[in-house]
């Protein structure tokens, strides 16, 4: 069709020149991005697969062996990998469900109740928790909820927990702890999906005579929903695939699968298994938002992310 | 199309016609590329190199020549278990600071740079298994597994006994040529030690003498252990009345049996050295302990009590070894020969509590330091009756039998 439609011979070569160098163009441009996502994300990403794939110990050496067996030996062997895995779920979407509900009214109140001149301080405060390590402060909480902790001495005073009893080692205190840390980053795309919001659109809902709770859940929750699906991303991932919070904070009955995968990995050295591993969370991470993402519906999160 | 209409220019007509990158090609493409290129690399460098021959590149190596080819770089670094050295207030530690004096070689000391064994093994051994340095020129070991792994692999240096007069002199008989090191040709001693029960005698009822007394209902949430596979495995098996040292696959399931269904209940957590800070914080009232760790507390915490169990307990050993990839072995053997030395040797003693592998430094500690709580201590130094319940770590005879004790025995720390 194009051969046919195309001008006087004469200038052909030329022209195919032209045309070449007008279809590279895309693709020279995107080489950089795209060499970044190949050697950072997809590199990895296979051989993490490979590995997993293979059979052997540190003494013997890994041979890949397309070993797919693993995948069912994993939730079929001694270590119940599963219930590890249900209980990293459980905890990471308790946590981030946590982290939104604190986060909507804080982000709400500095986006729109605070004068223009507090705001910059206030999201300061908010990311001042940054400044210290994330380890140096999971730290200190073990030291506030321990025994002899001001926390604990508090719940025992007011006769919310038994003498001896402990609220660290639990899965409370772990929960906490994902919450503590990961509560800016849901602070901030919320915060940043509510300031673009026109404060026109909250006007026109004012004339329409929209009372003011079905325009918060009319026109604000609804233009929010990028906001709340970038935090999602950002504290769902971090939390379900977290070790630090639960062998920090945790106790017996705390193990998560990322205290498995450190541990297959750096203490036992199966690194087929700790891959393999790696995967299944990856997947069902994956799995679990693209079902949000179709279900709440994201079409503008591209603006965000 | 055929006849192109004359409204539509050239250029139009092109860009209708001429297939154009959409987004969708681009991601598509770029995903093919990069799966093909990652494919080519992994596949071809597959397979992860295994560490059983390392050991034979080791073996034909002649140590007098390999000795005499390194110098003195004036500094080295030394990896060891929190608070397993002397150290002043200001953080300070003197007896290092005696050797950089004497011989000018500064030390890089991380202290807590071990919390655990099996993790820290499992650090090194990568960098070790591709012949890199680890960073450290001396790290503690305890004999174990990993110990005999790092010997098999030939991944620590022989020591070179000709130029370690003080060890010769001074080393005790148990040093001298260790169960676990024929003739102590790649390790030197630190310390030796014990594991038993501490607890905080005013935060519990009763007396705790033995294994057994900690699945009592009334200690529900007070115990505190250790997460050392090898560990657990002594005690539970002390208390099934087993000899760790010739148990069998069926003794370890019954040993995990015991700790899951009986202990495990009681258990609030599963610690590495980082039990210390907890028990000192009183976060936690009774915990698996090593024995000097606790009797150097007494002096703070009157009240804590550390036992030698009934049923028995592990002795174990932790050791100075040099890695064959270090930068500066030699400054770490001075240093080992240095530490050595009855009036050195005390002084780190008078602080951490354990026993020493030196000769004369329990006098030493009593005549000269005039220190007779330690020297005097029927902790620090058991009686024989009590000795006579001390376990060696069992031992492994393979990769397989590790793995199947590790299988048996990891379940119970992680729970289910």
């Amino acid at each position: 069709m194009t051969a046919a439609t195309a001008p006087a011979p004469v200038r052909a070569t030329g022209i195919r020149r032209r045309r070449f160098a007008r279809g590279a163009t895309p693709y020279l441009l995107s080489l950089a991005g795209v060499a970044w996502l190949a050697f950072f994300f997809l590199v990895p990403l296979v051989s993490g697969l490979l590995v997993s794939l293979m059979t052997g110990n540190p003494d013997d050496g890994y041979q890949l062996t397309w070993n797919w067996h693993i995948y069912v030996d994993l939730f079929t062997g001694p270590t119940p990998y599963g219930t590890y895995l249900t209980r990293s779920f459980v905890y990471g979407c308790t946590a981030t469900l946590l982290t939104i509900v604190i986060a909507y009214p804080v982000a709400y109140y500095i986006a729109f109740r605070v004068s223009p001149r507090w705001k910059s301080t206030l999201l300061t405060f908010v990311m001042m928790t940054f400044f210290v390590s994330f380890i140096i402060r999971t730290d200190m909480w073990f030291y506030l909820l321990g025994g002899d902790g001001p926390i604990s001495r508090l719940l025992r005073t007011v006769h919310l927990t038994r003498p001896g009893q402990s609220i660290l080692a639990t899965p409370g205190s772990v929960i906490g702890g994902m919450v503590y840390n990961d509560l800016a980053f849901m602070i901030l795309p919320i915060y940043v999906a509510l300031e673009r919001i026109e404060p026109s659109l909250h006007e026109a809902a004012n004339d329409l005579y929209a009372r003011r709770s079905s325009t918060f859940f009319r026109v604000t929750v609804p233009l929010s929903r990028s906001g709340v699906f970038a935090g999602i991303l950002l504290v769902l991932i971090d939390t379900v695939g977290d070790p630090v919070n639960s062998s920090i904070l945790g106790g017996k009955n705390t193990w998560t699968i990322g205290q498995s995968i450190q541990f297959a990995y750096f203490t036992n050295q199966q690194y087929n298994v700790a891959a393999a591993l790696s995967t299944v969370l990856m997947v069902l991470l994956g799995i679990v938002l693209f079902a949000y993402a179709r279900v709440v519906g994201t079409e503008n999160v591209e603006e965000l992310v | 199309m055929r006849n192109s209409p004359d409204h539509l220019t050239a250029a139009q007509l092109r860009g209708l016609t001429q297939p154009r990158l959409t987004r969708r090609d681009l991601f598509r493409g770029a995903g093919a590329l990069t799966c093909a290129g990652a494919l080519a690399g992994v596949l071809d460098a597959c397979g992860i190199q295994g560490t059983n021959n390392s050991g034979e590149a080791a073996a034909s190596i002649n140590w007098s020549t390999w000795w005499a080819s390194k110098k003195v770089n004036g500094h080295f670094s030394f990896d060891n278990w929190a608070e397993y050295i002397d150290v002043t207030k200001h953080g300070k530690h003197p007896t290092l600071e005696r050797f950089t004096a004497k011989t000018g070689i500064k030390v890089a000391y991380n202290d807590a740079a071990v919390a655990d064994v099996a993790t820290y093994y499992g650090k090194i051994s990568p960098s070790l298994a591709a012949g890199k340095p680890i960073g450290a020129d001396l790290f503690v070991m305890t004999n174990g597994w990993q110990f005999t792994e790092l010997v098999q692999h030939g991944w620590v240096a022989q020591l070179d006994h000709a130029r370690m007069p003080n060890f010769l002199k001074y080393a005790d008989p148990t040093a001298v040529s260790p169960s676990y090191d024929f003739d102590a040709l790649h390790s030197a001693v630190w310390q030796t030690g014990y594991t038993g029960i501490a607890y905080h005698s005013d935060m519990i009822e009763g007396d705790i003498t033995g294994w057994a007394d900690l699945t009592k209902p009334e200690y529900h949430g007070k115990v505190g252990l250790l997460s050392d596979l090898d560990e657990l495995a002594i005690a539970s098996m002390s208390v099934l009345g087993v000899q760790p040292e010739t148990s069998t696959e069926d003794d370890w399931r019954k040993a995990a049996d015991w700790l899951t269904s009986k202990l495990r209940p009681n258990v609030t957590k599963f610690y590495d050295q980082g039990y210390l800070d907890a028990f000192k914080a009183k976060q936690v009232p009774i915990v698996m302990a090593y024995s000097g760790d606790v009797l150097a507390i007494q002096s703070d915490f009157p009240k804590a009590k550390f036992v030698f169990p009934r049923e028995g307990f592990t002795v174990w050993h932790d050791n100075m070894m040099i890695p064959i990839t270090a930068r500066n072995p030699l400054d770490a053997l001075t240093w080992i020969d240095f530490y050595y030395q009855p009036s050195i040797a005390a002084t780190v003693e008078d602080y951490i509590w354990y026993v020493s592998p030196v000769t004369g430094v329990r006098q030493y500690i009593a005549d000269e330091l005039q220190d007779t709580d330690y020297s005097d201590s029927p902790l620090a130094f058991p009686p024989a009756d009590v000795l006579a319940k001390a376990h060696l770590y069992p031992i492994m005879k393979d990769r397989t039998e590790h793995d199947l004790y590790t299988s048996i025995f990891q379940p119970v720390v992680q729970g289910s």
